[in-house]
């Protein structure tokens, strides 16, 4: 055999006609050119793998990234973690298109041009942050620092507590998240029946039975993860409610008509106050306000049990639920039967105007059953939080904080609200309580991913400085003034309070894979500049020379490096034992009570709310004419779903599962719906409602109730249809209370 | 002519023909036809052991339809999206994808190469660019193909994939491809590799390291069994009773699908509980 | 850089090529490599000193990578070097005769070589053990 074959094939640069289709000559097509690495790519063949966590969504999962000299090419779960054990979903793992996409913002920009001309000039960060701080600096030397509004999406990192305490030493209370249009109604309920904030701490591993309210719940909400990998150990039954049939794995869907939830919550507890299955043992030692009691000036309250048992028969709600009384009857006995019952729901079951006391009923159901032998609500969990000192506040910051919110949440319009992103508009629109000068929007594009674009553009017009804090320039960023490219989570450092399965705490630790690749910061970075800029007070608030000295900080010493090893650092959840209670669950609240009690117009409020704290509920507005718009809008956050960003990720665009181009946007109704509507599979429609029109292809489904129309957010404009109603105590955006109309175009 | 590329007389009376039709064209033909001769040791096994036959299980039951082995198997195997106007076409790529729910079914169901048994694509390719491996694998050498698409026609489960254009890698998006598995370029098809390369890389570890390849670093070896949230997806050595995937395969809810077809593929599906 | 120079101290291959005995790629050295033993005087070639003084430029050495495979080709060092015993001079040419930096690359096999290799040692023939 000769060495030297008589053909040289693998000559330095090209490779010739090896190929099978014969005539291809120059380049060879197999090969893999990549652009040069910033910084250069390390040895030849070197490959690393490096554990960070997921920011798609608010499970983050532990993902470990695999980069092959200098570049990451495949995100992975991290098979320790705790959330999601190894396995991951498709958008943490189609994070990874975001990367290197063309269309990432490469340095900050400064208008030129009108508002929405797309006129762009690149500039530098020193004097991004510069011109930010001189106008920062002069609300502060007016005596305004409350006219600087930050609207943000991120709850979950310690960036978050880094906005607050800037916010707080600068002197505005405007921290607005977006938690009133994503799960708010859930997260209050848990604020005000066991005194946290935040996502209950469901027992998921020792469930054996999933009773899931809403359509996300399963797919694209942030507790989803920790289902499947509890449930990837021992599969529990799965029943579902929701007004469309979802696309995941299921037992049993029980179809309910739109805004029905609260209803059907507190039905299933009478039959089970009614039919004696309740946990008396729980209900006695773990939760309080079952039974009649005292307060403290002596007069006797009635009681959760008294509340139920006198209305919310089964009979009396199939109206509002759609749910036939013996369903009722039925699943209410299934679950007491099987006891170990998790009881969970997403956002958009609760995204009505009855969302706070829907979700408080939701999670009452998880107590009446109790959670002895596992399954229900554990916690409340245990959340990091830096070990900062407090920050310095001056007088003017004082008076400032002192100022009512933005949103109105926490005031008479909003007294049970902490956040209240949809009243933002009107209030900037109004200059009420006060004109609004400087306007921080982080997360979500406002005016494509909140109901109201039209509202929503005045008022980022009206703002004299917008800031977008955003990768791209999307909507919301072509009516900025300044447009500040962050960091993308696989380039930054940051520390991550993650949402595990059974109540344990688990921090994630957020590390660069790369090195920014374009001209970006991280967020925590720039708030460090701005207040270093701004000197006094709020330069001294934030002491440190980078966000990765303020999170060395942040935790005990030694931490930060211990969790690069691992990616984080948790508390294994123990499998042997059931989740407990931390503290007793109130199921008639104390925290409404006194709110209620304190609230400006209290004779008005206690009228409202007539059981002070317990979940009174009241039917579901629904805006819109019902003869002009018959049916009922029902969004839904299908599984591809991301918050900011998504649509950049052309992998999930393209998820097979649905029949037929999966880019296109659809209107799922049911078939008796659609035959007296005279619409059919495949006919292209417009959807519209009081507010806005949307084009959509007709799919025609029996997954549908009768009566509502589904569509996916997060292309497209489903946002534009939702009259942004809400539940006037908590502030709960009502996503699914809008009534639509559709008509056939073509 | 038979087709089988290990056959040498029918790799003869092939050159000449497609020699033949190249003298006509430009370019060299270089090794198109070369066929490799004979199957011997598969790769990784000393000729001592028992022949590996490898096979994946997907539980439906576990499966909770959440796709995330369809963007694990797109970002491990360079495959590109397709875009909005080519989806109209029905030409977006996913070697594994999902049939839609079929009407009274609940849910869909998760669908990659069947890598059958009597695999009907390995019959019609008339330049032996697909073919079985020892282990079982249905392979595709893609610089063989070309593009006739006999074998999307053949495969009753249509699991194979055309490239109908250059496939578009926007920007830098290229900097984030596998260097281990070869882009497709136009005019090629593409299928589920069972993502061979990570067994080759794990058989030439084994061999490295002088350990024995256990059940239990096969089971979750292809990106899409990796990936799944659930664990709903097993692959291993359905040859070995020991292997987590025969014990699957040997469950009462175990089913194929077309099994009228012949193939006898090598995906078993679980049926859900009901 | 002269192959010679190192091969004539009896230097083998893989001391500097770290990775062809458990890779698929055997590497290049890296300038901390090479500085572990040109840190202090190596030799007589006046150009020496100059890998000292490029040491303290900041940068690593920018190797250009002439074997090049065909992008559908898997080949694995370990593979061949470690489980199939095989020299470097078997593929690679032998450098006791380059007292220059290559300049064009040294591997010249095509398919043909490598089946009949593999034919005549009964390794694999397998398609797939060598594409991607």
């Amino acid at each position: 055999m000769s060495r030297f074959g008589r053909r040289e094939l693998l000559s330095g640069a090209a490779l010739a006609g090896a190929a099978a289709l014969g005539c291809r000559r120059g380049k060879d097509p197999y090969r893999i050119d990549k652009p040069s690495v910033p910084g250069g790519r390390g040895r030849a063949g070197e490959e690393r793998w490096v554990l960070s966590t997921c920011a798609l969504c608010d499970a983050d999962c532990g993902i470990k990234v695999r980069v092959v000299e200098g570049r990451a090419v495949k995100i992975e779960g991290n098979p320790e973690h705790p959330v999601n054990r190894g396995g991951l979903c498709s958008r943490g793992q189609a994070a990874l298109q975001a990367l290197y996409h063309p269309e990432r913002v490469r340095s900050p920009l400064r208008r030129g041009g009108e508002r929405g001309e797309g006129k762009w000039k690149p500039i530098s960060w020193d004097e991004a942050i510069g011109e930010i701080v001189a106008k920062l600096g002069k609300l502060r030397a007016a005596g305004h620092p409350e006219r600087l509004v930050l609207i943000d999406g991120d709850t979950a990192s310690f960036t978050y507590d880094l906005w607050t305490r800037f916010l707080s030493a600068f002197g505005s209370p405007n921290h607005v998240g977006l938690g009133s249009a994503r799960a708010a109604g859930v997260k209050l309920a848990t604020l005000y029946t066991q005194g946290r904030y935040g996502l209950p701490a469901h027992d998921w591993i020792r469930g054996r039975l999933v009773l899931a309210m809403g359509t996300d719940l399963l797919e694209s909400s942030d507790q989803a993860m920790q289902f499947l990998a509890a449930a990837s150990v021992d599969r529990p039954r799965v029943i579902c409610v929701s007004p469309r049939r979802p696309g995941c794995r299921f037992d049993e869907w029980i179809p309910i008509a739109p805004g029905g939830y609260g209803a059907l919550a507190l039905s299933l507890a009478h039959v089970l106050v009614r039919d004696g299955l309740v946990d008396r043992d729980f209900l006695r030692d773990s939760v309080s306000g079952f039974s009649a009691w005292r307060d403290q000036a002596g007069v006797e309250q009635p009681g959760f049990e008294a509340l139920i048992r006198a209305a919310y028969a089964p009979e009396q709600t199939q109206e509002v639920t759609g749910i036939a009384a013996a369903t009722v009857d039925r699943l209410a006995h299934a679950l007491a039967q099987q006891r170990r019952v998790v009881v969970a729901s997403d956002g958009g079951a609760t995204a009505a105007s009855n969302g706070l006391a829907t979700g408080m009923a939701i999670a009452a159901l998880n107590v009446l059953l109790g959670n002895s032998d596992g399954g229900g609500i554990a916690g409340p969990q245990e959340f990091a939080v830096p070990h900062w000192e407090a920050p310095a506040v001056d007088a003017v910051a004082a008076a400032g904080t002192a100022a009512p919110r933005i949103d109105g949440a926490g005031t008479a319009a909003c007294p049970l609200g902490r956040s209240r992103v949809q009243a933002v508009p009107a209030a900037i629109t109004r200059s009420e309580p006060y004109p609004v000068e400087v306007l921080f929007l982080l997360g979500a594009d406002a005016m494509a991913a909140l109901p109201g674009r039209k509202a929503w553009h005045a008022a980022l017009n009206q703002v004299p400085l917008l800031v977008r804090v955003s990768s791209w320039l999307d909507e919301s960023a072509q009516q900025a003034d300044l447009v500040l490219p962050e960091s993308l989570p696989l380039e930054t450092l940051d520390v991550v309070r993650c949402a595990p399965p059974a109540g344990e705490w688990v921090v994630g630790l957020r590390q660069p894979v790369v090195a920014p690749l374009q001209d970006t910061r991280q967020a925590g970075d720039v708030i460090i500049a701005i207040a270093a800029g701004l000197g006094g007070s709020v330069g001294r608030s934030l002491p440190w020379k980078s966000y990765s000295d303020a999170l060395a900080t942040s935790l005990p010493a030694g931490s930060l490096a211990d969790m690069k090893e691992k990616g984080g650092r948790w508390n294994e959840p123990k499998t042997d034992l059931p989740a407990r209670l931390s503290r007793k669950f109130e199921i008639c609240s104390q925290a409404i009570a006194a709110r209620m009690a304190g609230a400006a117009d209290s004779a008005k409020a206690s009228r409202a709310w007539p059981c002070k704290g317990l979940p009174a509920w009241e039917p579901p507005r629904f805006s819109g004419d019902p003869l002009r718009f018959p049916l009922h809008l029902v969004p839904y956050r299908p599984v591809q779903f991301v918050e900011n960003g998504g649509r950049f990720l052309s992998w999930l665009s393209e998820l097979p599962l649905v029949s037929g181009n999966p880019w296109l946007l659809r209107a799922e109704i049911n078939p008796a719906d659609a035959a007296r509507l005279g619409v059919a599979e495949g006919d292209q429609v417009l959807v519209q409602s009081s507010l806005g029109s949307c084009p959509a292809i007709a799919q025609v489904s029996d997954g549908v109730h009768v009566g509502a129309l589904a569509m996916a957010l997060g292309s497209g404009g489903v946002a534009d249809l939702v009259v942004p109603d809400e539940d006037r105590w908590s502030g709960v955006l009502a996503w699914q209370g809008t009534r639509v109309r559709v008509k056939k175009i073509s | 002519m038979k087709r089988d590329p290990f056959d040498d007389d029918a790799r003869d009376s092939r050159r000449k023909l497609l020699a033949a039709l190249a003298a006509s064209a430009a370019g060299a033909m270089v090794g198109c036809a070369r066929a490799v001769a004979g199957p011997s040791a598969p790769p990784g096994s000393a000729p001592s052991e028992p022949r590996r036959k490898w096979g994946l299980v997907i539980d439906l039951d576990r499966c909770a339809r959440c796709a995330g082995c369809v963007v694990a198997c797109q970002q491990e195997n360079n495959v590109a999206p397709a875009g909005a106007k080519a989806a109209a076409r029905t030409r977006p790529i996913h070697w594994m994808d999902f049939l839609p729910p079929a009407s009274g079914s609940l849910a869909a169901t998760p669908i990659p190469c069947m890598h059958c048994e009597d695999p009907p694509c390995v019959k019609v390719c008339p330049v032996g660019a697909t073919y079985q491996t020892a282990e079982g694998i249905t392979a595709q050498i893609w610089e063989r193909c070309i593009g006739c698409r006999y074998c999307i026609v053949a495969c009753p489960y249509s699991r194979r994939y055309f490239n109908w254009s250059k496939p578009v890698w926007p920007g830098d998006d290229v900097s984030s491809l596998n260097p281990d598995v070869a882009p497709r370029p136009r005019g090629v098809v593409e299928k589920c590799t069972l993502c061979h390369h990570r067994i080759r890389a794990a058989l030439e570890r084994a061999r490295l390291d002088e350990e024995p390849l256990t059940d239990e670093a096969l089971r979750r070896l292809p990106a899409c069994a990796q990936s799944c949230p659930a664990q709903a997806i097993t692959f291993g050595d359905l040859a070995d009773p020991a292997s987590e995937a025969a014990r699957l395969a040997a469950s009462p809810r175990a089913m194929r699908l077309l099994p009228e077809a012949g193939t006898r593929p090598k995906v078993i599906y679980l049926r859900e509980y009901k | 850089m002269s192959h010679k120079r190192h091969v004539e101290k009896d230097m083998k291959c893989r001391a500097c090529h770290q990775g062809v005995e458990g890779e698929a790629l055997a590497s290049f050295p890296t300038l901390a490599d090479c500085m572990d033993c040109h840190k202090t005087p190596q030799g007589q070639e006046p150009t020496e000193p100059e890998v000292r003084a490029f040491a303290t430029s900041g940068q690593d050495l920018a190797w250009v990578r002439l074997n090049r495979l065909a992008g559908h080709v898997y080949f694995s060092h370990a593979a061949h070097v470690t489980l199939a015993h095989m020299k470097c001079e078997d593929c690679h040419r032998d450098m006791r005769t380059m007292d220059r930096a290559l300049t064009e690359p040294d591997v010249h096999q095509d398919m043909d070589a490598c089946v009949a290799c593999h034919r005549a040692k009964h390794a694999s023939l397998d398609c797939l053990a060598c594409h991607k």
